[in-house]
């Protein structure tokens, strides 16, 4: 379980995220919505520890992690994925070791047929297999998406984090990647939470949707349920004007 | 005027004392960093190795014109003689290491500080993190390592082909004797003059690695961003090697 716990964090004077509160479940698929600039992606790096909170708490499990230092919090993100808005791939690694580094650069490394058989798994479940050897530089916006999930869950996470994950690509690859998103967090039973601006992406690959105001969530709505809500900032959002 | 003069003195030494905290967090987890060996010689090869073309043609060239000068004034005054002591010592406490490092400055430093600026900018190094890598372990203690170890390497070579390119000068251009340019060396110079070029090397790989490695990591925003650190990491780092260069002196010879 993921527990947020009236967190705030300011930027400079602006304060962007200001005491929210969020209980996500295990195994439950979350998605975050909001304006530009409200906060999602810092919340993300919040969840990871690339950030600190300014006060609250956030509880993975049982472990808070404004208490960890940083070897406890390497060992905490063994069981978080982060797929990144910019897929995030080193460019100077073939898809191979991009999806491989995490079992590779650890002091328990696994055998090499061991990775290359997670690789492989990874590889296969994103539908890239036969792009081993390609460089980042080689792969369209779309391929680069798929393999940077890959390399999300190559080490088997419990809890993908997913930032904007559909945000620039064209139509048919935004479902394809939705798709993905929801058959593997509903295949590896893992607890996913996307943020989007996308409406296909909220509605495709959540249970719950959250919608971030002000620096804080308003009431979840489902996917039925969000296009006629009563809250006002999200009719707001609709229609463009938020 | 004077507000912007004491903002940027504020700056300056905020910098360097981040720049000495990246130096001691790295000596700190120095020997906890997984596959060290791997990624050092990784970057030796690329840092170092791949210098050796640009050291050897500066080196040479800087002994021919210094030789060149020497050898004309000297002759002037009887003391052609003493051209191979005072080029070897020239060259080997001043001239080598300052070139080598300006040269290295140049080269590596801006090699290393674009490479990790435009990893930060394109989210590599959270990607980094997010997979329980450190930074300072993945990326900066290897290409510490790896400066540190090419460049008094680069200096030697420099000191061996700055003196010889020299005696080629003083020999053709000059008419010296080149019995001579070798004894005169041997009798004027110490093995100090050499290992203190060398310490010199040393200071100015560490220096130059983690100038350009701080620059790197602080890189913001997009292209723009990754050109501002990289110009920024050259030009401190070659501030830093000609100040260091002269208390390095005082305090070597």
């Amino acid at each position: 379980m993921i527990n947020i716990r009236q967190i705030s964090k300011r930027f400079g004077q602006k304060k962007i995220i200001n005491d929210l509160s969020l209980q996500i479940e295990d195994g439950e698929r979350a998605c975050i919505i909001g304006p530009s600039g409200c906060g999602k992606s810092t919340l993300l790096k919040l969840l990871t520890g690339l950030s600190k909170v300014d006060s609250g708490d956030i509880l993975i499990g049982d472990q808070s992690l404004t208490n960890l230092d940083e070897e406890g919090l390497y060992k905490l993100r063994k069981n978080i994925g982060f797929a990144f808005q910019s897929s995030a791939l080193f460019d100077s690694l073939n898809v191979e070791k991009n999806v491989g580094f995490s079992l590779c650069e650890t002091p328990d490394r696994a055998s090499d047929s061991l990775i290359l058989d997670r690789v492989q798994e990874m590889l296969d479940l994103v539908g890239m297999s036969g792009f081993e050897k390609a460089m980042p530089s080689d792969l369209s916006g779309g391929q680069q998406r798929r393999i940077g999930l890959a390399r999300a869950l190559a080490n088997r996470p419990k809890i993908v984090l997913y930032d904007e994950p559909t945000t620039g690509l064209d139509p048919q690859l935004c479902s394809n990647i939705e798709d993905l998103i929801t058959n593997l967090s509903k295949k590896l039973n893992l607890t996913s939470i996307v943020i989007s601006h996308q409406i296909s992406t909220m509605l495709r690959t959540s249970e719950k949707i959250y919608f971030m105001h002000e620096g804080r969530f308003l009431k979840p709505e489902s996917p039925e349920s969000i296009r006629n809500s009563t809250q006002a900032p999200l009719h707001a959002f609709f229609k463009g004007v938020l | 005027m004077l507000h912007s003069l004491g903002k940027n003195i504020v700056k300056t030494i905020e910098e360097l004392g981040l720049i000495t905290l990246l130096c001691l967090e790295s000596s700190k987890r120095l020997f906890s960093t997984y596959n060290l060996g791997h990624r050092t010689l990784e970057q030796f090869m690329l840092l170092g190795l791949k210098s050796i073309p640009m050291t050897i043609v500066t080196s040479a060239f800087v002994g021919m014109a210094f030789t060149l000068q020497v050898s004309k004034e000297f002759i002037k005054f009887g003391a052609g003689d003493m051209i191979g002591g005072i080029v070897g010592l020239a060259l080997w406490r001043e001239l080598s290491p300052l070139i080598t490092g300006v040269v290295f400055s140049g080269r590596v430093g801006a090699a290393i500080s674009a490479e990790l600026a435009s990893m930060k900018v394109t989210e590599q190094i959270d990607a980094l993190e997010s997979l329980s890598q450190s930074p300072i372990q993945y990326l900066v203690i290897p290409r510490i390592i790896a400066c540190v170890l090419s460049l008094p390497l680069l200096v030697g070579l420099a000191d061996i082909v700055g003196f010889l390119s020299g005696f080629v000068i003083a020999v053709t251009k000059g008419n010296i004797n080149p019995y001579s340019y070798f004894s005169s060396a041997e009798s004027m110079l110490r093995i100090s003059d050499i290992t203190g070029g060398l310490y010199k090397a040393l200071v100015f790989g560490l220096v130059i690695a983690a100038i350009s490695c701080y620059k790197g990591l602080s890189a913001k925003g997009g292209a723009k961003g990754v050109g501002l650190v990289t110009t920024r990491a050259v030009v401190v780092s070659l501030i830093a090697v000609f100040i260091l260069n002269y208390f390095l002196s005082e305090l070597l010879f």
